[in-house]
C-alpha cells in the first residue's frame, strides 16, 4: 500500500507541475486503472471556487479585527495614538468589500436601489468601503458632499414610489455635509473655503429640490418637508458665513478653536 | 504578492505596524475563509475566520518559522474548537447535515451541480481526511507544510492523502447511485 500512496503524491505533484492525467499515468500503467479516478477527483477539487464572503460577515470581521487590534496597541504602547491601527486595517477590509462587490457585480446593480431594496445594504456598505479606500481628506470631504447628493436622491426616488417622505434619509443627506464641512475646516489654505462654498451651493440645491416637491404634496407631506427645507437653508448661510466671519475671530485663536467655534454654529 | 512582500509586511506587523497588520489581513482573508468554508461549512466559516485573525492579532510577536503554516495552525484550532462546542458535536454525527452545511450558500446560483456534489463528498469524509483535502487540494499547500500544520510525518500524509482521495470517490460513487 505504501509503494502505491507514494506513486499517487509523485503523480500529483506532477499533475500540479502542468502535466495531464494521462502523461503522469504512463510510467505507472500497473496502477494506472486505480490511480485514474483518484487523480481526476484531485484535478476537480483544485478547480473548486473560492467562497463569496458576504458584506455583513467581511463587516462583522472588519470590526472586530479593528477594534482589538486598536484595543491590543493601547495596551502595548501606552501613550500611543492607538487609533492610528484603525484607517490601515479598515482599508484592508474596504479592499476586500470593493473586490467582493466587483466579483459579485452588484454594485453598478445596487446603485440604484432605495431602503427597503434588497441591493440597498450593499450600496451603503460599497459607498463606506469607497470612503475608507480614500486617504485624501480634501477627497473624503469630496465623497460626503457625493453621499449627500445620493441621499437627496433616494428621497425624490422614494416618494415618487409611494414610499413616503424618508426623514431619516434627509437627516443623513445633511449629516453627510456639515461632515464634508468639518474635513473642509480641517484644510488648510483656499481648499478648505472651497469646498465650504460647494457644501452651501449643494444645501441651496437640496433646499430647491425640497420646495418643489413640496409644492406638488399633500398638506401633511408638504409640511415635513417645508420644515427640511428650512433647515437646508439655515445650513447654507451658516456655511456661507464660515467663509466670511474671519474679521470676528480673535486674533489669538488656533485653527483648532477656529474650527470648532464654526462647527458649534452648525443649526441643529 | 511575492514572498519577499509578505515577509516584510510580517516583520512590520510583528512590531505592531498597522500597514504590515492590514496587508497579511488583506492577502490571508480570502485563503483562511476558503480553508474555514470546506473545512466547517459555509454558515459559520465567516465567523470563525474572524476568529483566526484575533488570535493571529495576540499571538504575531511571538510567531516563528512558516507564517503560513502557522496561520492555517491557528485555523485548524479554532476548526477544533468548534468541532468541540456541543453544538457541533451534535451536527459532525449527522454527517448528512455537516455536508449539508459545507454546501450551504447564501446565493446559490453560485453552484454548479458538479460543484454541489463534491461539496456534499467531502463533508461526509472523517475530519482528518477533510482536513487534508482542504489543505492540498484546495489551498495547495505541500506536503511538508501540511505535516507541520497536522502534526504528521510526511510519509503520513501520503497515506492520509491516499485513504482521503478513495473516501471522496466511494462518497461521490454514492451520491451518483441515489
Amino acid at each position: 500500500m505504501t509503494e502505491l500512496e507514494n506513486i499517487l503524491d509523485e503523480c500529483v505533484e506532477e499533475m500540479r507541475a502542468g502535466q495531464n492525467i494521462e502523461d503522469v499515468l504512463e510510467k505507472h500503467t500497473q496502477f494506472a486503472e486505480e490511480l485514474r479516478p483518484l487523480l481526476a477527483i484531485a484535478s476537480r477539487l483544485e478547480s473548486l471556487p473560492a467562497p463569496s464572503p458576504s458584506m455583513a460577515g467581511m463587516t462583522r470581521s472588519m470590526t472586530r479585527f479593528s477594534s482589538d487590534a486598536v484595543a491590543r496597541s493601547r495596551r502595548k504602547h501606552r501613550g500611543w495614538p492607538a487609533l492610528l491601527y484603525q484607517p490601515a486595517l479598515a482599508r484592508a477590509a474596504a479592499i476586500l468589500v470593493v473586490a467582493a462587490a466587483l466579483l459579485w457585480g452588484t454594485t453598478t446593480v445596487s446603485a440604484g436601489a432605495l431602503p427597503g431594496d434588497l441591493l440597498y445594504p450593499i450600496k451603503l456598505a460599497t459607498e463606506r468601503a469607497k470612503f475608507y479606500l480614500t486617504i485624501n481628506p480634501e477627497e473624503k470631504a469630496e465623497l460626503r458632499i457625493v453621499f449627500s447628493e445620493e441621499r437627496l436622491k433616494e428621497v425624490v426616488k422614494a416618494y415618487n414610489r409611494g414610499d413616503g417622505v424618508k426623514e431619516e434619509l434627509l437627516e443623513t443627506m445633511l449629516e453627510e455635509a456639515r461632515k464634508a464641512v468639518e474635513i473642509g475646516a480641517g484644510l488648510t489654505g483656499e481648499s478648505g473655503d472651497l469646498l465650504v462654498v460647494r457644501a452651501a451651493n449643494l444645501s441651496d440645491y437640496q433646499r430647491e429640490v425640497l420646495k418643489r416637491l413640496g409644492d406638488n404634496a399633500p398638506p401633511p407631506d408638504r409640511e415635513v418637508f417645508t420644515s427640511w427645507m428650512d433647515m437646508c437653508g439655515q445650513r447654507g448661510g451658516w456655511m456661507r458665513g464660515w467663509v466670511d466671519d474671519a474679521q470676528d475671530a480673535p486674533r489669538d485663536e488656533t485653527p483648532t478653536e477656529r474650527r470648532n467655534r464654526r462647527m458649534m454654529r452648525c443649526p441643529m | 504578492m511575492d514572498i519577499q512582500e509578505l515577509d516584510i509586511a510580517l516583520k512590520k506587523a510583528r512590531k505592531g505596524d498597522r500597514d504590515g497588520l492590514a496587508i497579511l489581513y488583506e492577502h490571508f482573508y480570502p485563503k483562511i475563509l476558503k480553508y474555514l468554508h470546506y473545512r466547517v461549512g459555509a454558515h459559520v466559516a465567516e465567523d470563525l475566520t474572524a476568529d483566526v485573525f484575533l488570535r493571529m492579532l495576540n499571538a504575531i510577536n511571538s510567531q516563528k518559522g512558516s507564517f503560513t503554516a502557522w496561520l492555517y495552525t491557528i485555523a485548524r484550532n479554532v476548526a477544533t474548537d468548534h468541532f468541540r462546542s456541543a453544538k457541533t458535536r451534535r451536527e459532525t454525527r449527522l454527517n448528512d447535515d455537516t455536508a449539508s452545511n459545507l454546501a450551504a450558500e447564501e446565493e446559490p446560483t453560485d453552484l454548479d451541480d458538479a460543484h454541489h456534489d463534491i461539496e456534499m463528498a467531502i463533508g461526509k469524509l472523517t475530519d482528518d481526511q477533510r482536513e487534508l483535502i482542504t489543505l492540498k487540494f484546495i489551498q495547495g499547500l505541500s506536503n511538508a507544510e501540511i505535516g507541520e500544520i497536522m502534526d504528521r510525518k510526511q510519509e503520513a500524509v501520503r497515506g492520509l492523502q491516499f485513504r482521503a482521495l478513495s473516501a471522496l470517490r466511494s462518497n461521490l460513487m454514492e451520491t451518483a447511485e441515489v
